[in-house]
């Protein structure tokens, strides 16, 4: 770095590694290839100040960046080299931008002069990913760099944020010219509405809604979480008495030990939560957009309620539920203007009877009542990995939870306690299996002095599980893994048994010994197959100064309950009939 | 708003934009994402600002969710829905007329 300083001459590679420096990046999830070389050679030059995770497949360094973001809040960035190295990140883009996760993708291009003219490993990655991207920037002169780079970093952590494609040719990270840091972000087309200020009248309107409710509710969302409104959310459910219940990537938005959580709605939510939903006079959403996993049948979904939606995207307020009240603006803002607008005191027995209601449905449909295990059998349970991990937690320091896809990443959210934000981590909108492994590294990585629990099915473990070599080469030890290990493509087999007449195409499911597998990997592998030493494998994990990978050997044929039959109104649940719940809840 | 059943109908936008490469291509695609037909498409650069403008006319049962969706293209400066008329079609037509191109035979000719 030296040599060249003297000149002011840097080449685009060099550019493009100090413009992630200057954006507060240190670590980077990548895979080298021929496009992306110059970048790659530039880089030990920045080794004290950019760390490179080498992942095993693109995917993974994509996924990783993910977990990077959503433990920490920052910005995640991967890398890859062009054509397939560029398309393997297609994954976890799609992923990114549908759960809203800020993430720059930077990916080599065939130099200028051979642009469309199927070279090798081109591919038009811009093209491809343009319905996923927030936006995207095809960079042919180093001297756009430091502009793109600060737009790109801009774009992907402000508003909703989202995924940012940066493609390099090789020909611009080559060229040498001296950078200009004094960059101006000009984009006239583009508003970051967590700065803008709710529209007054709405949020007066709103808080009268509030105050005259007979049977409100809150649901919390990814909103909350991204804009780091847990406090305002408290301060609001507090005020006014309101229930909250969050979705899936609201989990740890709100307290669940506090008297007014509800827990979670939705296909795999809770009846009584459910219940409240349809009966509700009033829902005010912050933060999340009424996907049809916590919907149902749009149409049917709060049939008594006047709605007010809360988002910082202005695309998303009145896209699938017909609102009364939208607001436009970030969820911390819009709430303190909330809390400003609402008395500040709103009589305590104000909600009292529709507080009781809840509480009936409560104790009629209590979760840990009425879904534990399966009484009837001494097979080791998803439930009991559930339990003990859960336990462990409470008596450990601090950890996160990251999920894969299926069956287990609902076990999950709905058997554990969820206290604070981003503890809970998954793949929600785009449901990637595949996403745990690679996602924990990253979150093991941004947060290095908590433990990273990843669960995960046995299908989705075997799509990523490559990733675990990346953690032995870094020196990773606190992530630790846990495969709830049935034999099935368990959801998609659980869909099969319940509608399909047990029709079990495409979905038993072998594997490796996975304990051994581990232990090729270099690191520690645990199988545990009854109840007896589910704890102790836990504990055991938790103890040991490595990467752990417990293969969870569970009852084969084990159903996720409650469940709401796609495409049908959240007020038909289907639960299981082995924990003896009255079959009156079984219809609306 | 959010039914499939509501009949198709002709819909007219002028939406804003950079002049810059890609940025009808995003635009483009949102229409294409919901299997619409664009009937017709106009697009030119304005008048030296760096910006473009496009008029589009597009078969589909509803816009609106496709007009907030252009307005979040970070290229997208301002779009409007305008009521459509025969007229616009007539005025493309006369452009079309002017470029006169055989239908293609195979192989391709180049004309």
């Amino acid at each position: 770095m030296t040599a060249v300083e003297n000149t002011g001459l840097r080449t685009g590679a060099q550019i493009l590694c100090e413009a992630l420096v200057r954006q507060g990046v240190d670590v980077i999830f990548g895979i080298p290839g021929g496009a992306i070389m110059p970048f790659y050679h530039a880089l030990p030059e920045y080794g004290d100040q950019l760390r490179h995770v080498l992942c095993r497949h693109e995917q993974g360094a994509g996924h990783a960046a993910e977990g990077y973001a959503r433990a920490s809040g920052r910005v995640g960035v991967c890398v890859a080299t062009s054509g397939p190295g560029a398309t393997n990140l297609v994954t976890p883009i799609a992923d990114a931008w549908m759960d809203s996760s800020p993430m720059v993708a930077i990916t080599g291009q065939v130099g200028s002069a051979l642009l469309g003219t199927d070279a090798f490993q081109e591919t038009d990655i811009i093209g491809i990913t343009v319905p996923i991207t927030k936006h995207s920037y095809l960079v042919r002169d180093p001297r756009d760099l430091p502009r793109v780079i600060a737009e790109a970093f801009h774009i992907a952590s402000t508003g909703r944020p989202g995924p940012v494609l940066v493609d390099v040719t090789k020909d611009a990270q080559q060229a040498s010219v001296v950078p200009d840091w004094d960059v101006e972000i000009d984009l006239p087309g583009y508003v970051d509405y967590r700065r803008v200020e709710p529209d007054p009248t709405a949020i007066a309107n709103a808080a009268q809604l509030l105050a005259s409710a007979k049977r409100p509710l809150i649901l919390a969302g990814n909103g909350v979480i991204q804009s780091g409104a847990t406090v305002e959310l408290l301060a609001l459910a507090e005020l006014t008495g309101i229930p909250v219940i969050t979705t899936l990537h609201g989990l740890g938005a709100f307290p669940q030990e506090h008297p007014l959580s509800m827990g979670m709605p939705g296909m795999h939510g809770w009846v009584h939560v459910n219940r409240a939903i349809q009966r509700c006079d009033v829902l005010l959403n912050i933060g999340s957009r009424f996907d049809d996993r916590v919907t149902g049948k749009a149409s049917t979904f709060a049939p008594n309620a006047s709605i007010i939606h809360v988002d910082v995207d202005p695309s998303e307020i009145g896209k699938l539920v017909a609102v009364t009240i939208g607001i436009v603006g970030d969820a911390r803002t819009v709430i303190t203007a909330l809390l400003s607008e609402l008395p500040e005191s709103m009589g305590s027995d104000r909600l009292d009877d529709w507080i009781e209601e809840v509480g009936e449905l409560r104790a009629k449909f209590e979760p840990r009542q009425a879904y534990r295990r399966r009484p009837d059998t001494a097979d080791l349970q998803p439930h009991d990995v559930c339990a003990a991990l859960n336990a462990a937690r409470h008596a450990r320091g601090p950890s996160r939870i990251v999920t894969d896809v299926g069956q287990h990443q609902m076990w999950t959210a709905q058997l554990l306690d969820w206290k604070r934000p981003r503890s809970h981590i998954t793949s929600g909108g785009s449901g990637t299996m595949g996403f745990a492994v690679p996602a924990a590294l990253g979150a093991a990585i941004a947060l290095p002095d908590e433990t990273i629990w990843a669960v995960v099915g046995d299908g989705g473990f075997q799509m990523t599980n490559q990733e675990i070599a990346t953690m032995a080469q870094e020196g990773l030890t606190n992530v630790k893994i846990a495969i709830v290990n049935n034999g099935y493509l368990g959801m998609v087999r659980q869909w099969q048994q319940l509608f399909e007449g047990r029709r079990y195409s495409g979905t038993p499911l072998s594997g490796p010994d996975f304990a051994k597998l581990a232990e090729a990997y270099g690191v520690r592998g645990i199988t545990v197959d009854s109840v007896a030493t589910v704890d102790w494998a836990i504990e055991e994990a938790w103890e040991h100064p490595g990467v752990v990978v417990i293969d969870f050997r569970v009852e084969r044929e084990a159903n996720v309950f409650p469940i709401v039959p796609q495409g049908r109104s959240i007020g038909e649940m289907m639960v299981d009939a082995h924990t003896h719940v009255p079959a009156a809840v079984a219809r609306a | 708003m959010m039914t499939t059943a509501t009949p198709v109908k002709r819909h007219a936008l002028v939406v804003r934009l950079n002049d810059r490469p890609g940025a009808l291509y995003r635009a483009v695609g949102l229409i294409r994402r919901r299997d619409y037909n664009v009937a017709s498409l106009v697009v030119g650069a304005t008048d030296g600002s760096g910006t473009s403008k496009m008029v589009i006319v597009v078969d589909a049962a509803d816009l609106h969710q496709i007009v907030q969706q252009f307005s979040r293209l970070i290229d997208v400066l301002s779009v409007a829905e305008i009521p459509y008329e025969e007229d616009l079609m007539e005025l493309f037509a006369d452009v079309m007329r002017r470029f006169d191109l055989p239908l293609a035979t195979t192989p391709k000719e180049l004309v």
